[in-house]
């Protein structure tokens, strides 16, 4: 379980977040909404340990991570991993290679036996015959996939999402979406998933908390997004909820 | 910010990312395929380029020298002067300046990039210190190559040098030769080799640190790469001096 308690951070004079309090529960795959700017990203950031809250703290698993050095994150995240909205691959690597970074870098080990085992799991995520291409050769979807990939081969407890879908079409995002679900049902990995697309979040999350100007608002489940009477939520859903009316109004005069 | 400022702050950050590099070089397990990858890219590669340079310098000096002491009928001290020439300054400043864009801009541009989209951020999520993975073996492979480049490039200098002076004035290679074992000592070779062994270092570490820099896009990784190369050939004209001022 992840929590987060009165956590303050920001970048340099700009205060990004205002007292979050929230809780992503173990092995459910938990969705952080919000609009542009709200600090949603900076959620992940200071997740991954990559900024340091001002103020509050940050537990993973029980383990108080806030104010942990650069050395002690990198214990903390080799349980952790994270796929970047544009998906970071390093480009001047294969595939294969992006895949099988953290096992023959990290944990040392050779890379004929890594090839294989990343070779398998490209071939799980439909990206079999890959492995020799560079990241610019592949389109965003697969460019996602193979970020999973890269995170999924060393079996984290938690994965993070920033932005999985944004730029992909109806048919990727399906494709992403179902991934992450699977990830977190075949696997129980602690899914994190930072997005604006709703319809997409709707349908794999099971928790939704909204960050709304720095501040957080627990939402529940999915389904309150459309219900719930807090009026950030409803500020923030509004075009969503006219959308689904009309097309429900489209489908009764149909 | 201030030119004393920025200067300082350059300072600083180099000598930090510099002291973080040797630690590692004492406490980290290197990888061995990180560091070959990056001797044949830094040094091997660097051999063609620098080495023509050194001969091109190589032959203006000796054009000058050979008509100059030639008409003093003191053709036999071309050699010598033109091998204290190359181990002074020709080998190791005209190596730095050329290897400061051959391989400095690279490095720059490299990091600077996976800064901006976000791979340095990817590296720290899978637990890998940028600077064992990116700095350290630059670091390494520079200081172990860059001396080695010299060797090549020296070598082309002084038969350039050679052919030069042979076809300008008709003196034999004996000639040639005789003055450098007179003028050239061993503390010369070693002048060379330190400058050499300190400019690779300072080539790469300011391309890291300019490097890790990098903001704004690639208009800024642009802007880094520049400033890079630029103080690099400051710094390199500067350390010349120094060096030369405590060694000789």
């Amino acid at each position: 379980m992840i929590k987060f308690e009165d956590v303050w951070a920001g970048y340099g004079d700009h205060l990004v977040l205002r007292g979050a309090t929230f809780q992503c529960p173990a092995q459910r795959v938990t969705a952080i909404v919000g609009p542009s700017g709200s600090g949603k990203s900076t959620v992940l950031r200071l997740l991954m340990g990559f900024i340091c809250p001002s103020k509050g703290r940050i537990l993973v698993d029980g383990e108080d991570v806030t104010g942990c050095s650069e050395r002690q994150w990198q214990g903390i995240r080799r349980k952790m991993g994270m796929v970047f909205q544009n998906s970071a691959l390093f480009d001047s690597l294969t595939i294969c290679q992006n895949v099988g970074f953290y096992p023959h870098y990290v944990e040392r080990r050779p890379w004929r036996e890594v090839r294989r085992e990343a070779l398998e799991l490209l071939e799980d995520l439909g990206l079999a015959g890959t492995e020799d291409k560079l990241p610019s050769e592949l389109s965003g979807g697969m460019k996602r996939r193979v970020a999973l990939a890269r995170s999924l081969i060393y079996k984290p407890q938690i994965l993070l999402y920033d932005e999985p879908t944004t730029g992909l079409d109806p048919h990727m995002t399906e494709v992403v979406s179902s991934l992450i679900e699977e990830m977190a049902d075949r696997f129980g990995i602690t899914s994190i998933v930072v997005s604006h697309d709703l319809p997409s979040i709707y349908g794999i999350a099971d928790h939704v908390v909204l960050i709304d100007e720095g501040q957080s608002v627990v939402v529940g489940q999915p389904r309150q997004l459309l219900t719930s009477e807090d009026e950030r939520v409803i500020r923030f859903t509004a075009s969503w909820r006219e959308q689904i009316h009309s097309f429900s109004d489209r489908g009764n005069h149909d | 910010m201030t030119i004393v400022t920025g200067a300082l702050e350059f300072i600083g950050g180099v000598v930090i990312l510099g002291w973080r590099v040797l630690k590692l070089v004492f406490t980290a397990r290197l990888s061995a395929s990180l560091l070959l990858e990056q001797m044949v890219l830094l040094g091997v590669n660097s051999i063609p380029i620098t080495t023509l340079v050194v001969c091109f310098a190589g032959s203006v000096y000796t054009f000058v020298l050979a008509d100059e002491l030639s008409q003093r009928n003191a053709e036999n001290l071309v050699g010598g002067l033109l091998l204290l020439i190359l181990l002074k300054e020709l080998i190791p400043v005209f190596s730095a300046l050329v290897l400061s864009a051959k391989i400095g801009a690279p490095i720059t541009s490299e990091i600077g990039t996976m800064k901006i989209s976000e791979q340095l951020d990817a590296l720290r999520a899978l637990s890998t210190d940028h600077d064992w993975y990116l700095t350290l073996p630059r670091v390494l492979a520079g200081v172990i190559m860059i001396p080695l480049v010299a060797v090549f490039a020296g070598y082309g200098g002084w038969f350039a040098g050679y052919i030069t002076g042979h076809l300008q004035t008709g003196f034999s290679y004996h000639t040639f030769i005789s003055g450098a074992k007179n003028m050239v000592g061993i503390d010369d070779f070693v002048e060379c080799f330190v400058k050499c062994i300190v400019f690779a270092g300072v080539i790469v570490l300011t391309a890291c640190y300019y490097g890790y820099k990098a903001e704004g896009g690639a208009a800024g990784v642009g802007k880094a790469v520049t400033r890079g190369v630029v103080i690099n050939i400051l710094l390199i004209f500067i350390l010349d001096l120094l060096i030369t001022a405590v060694l000789d």
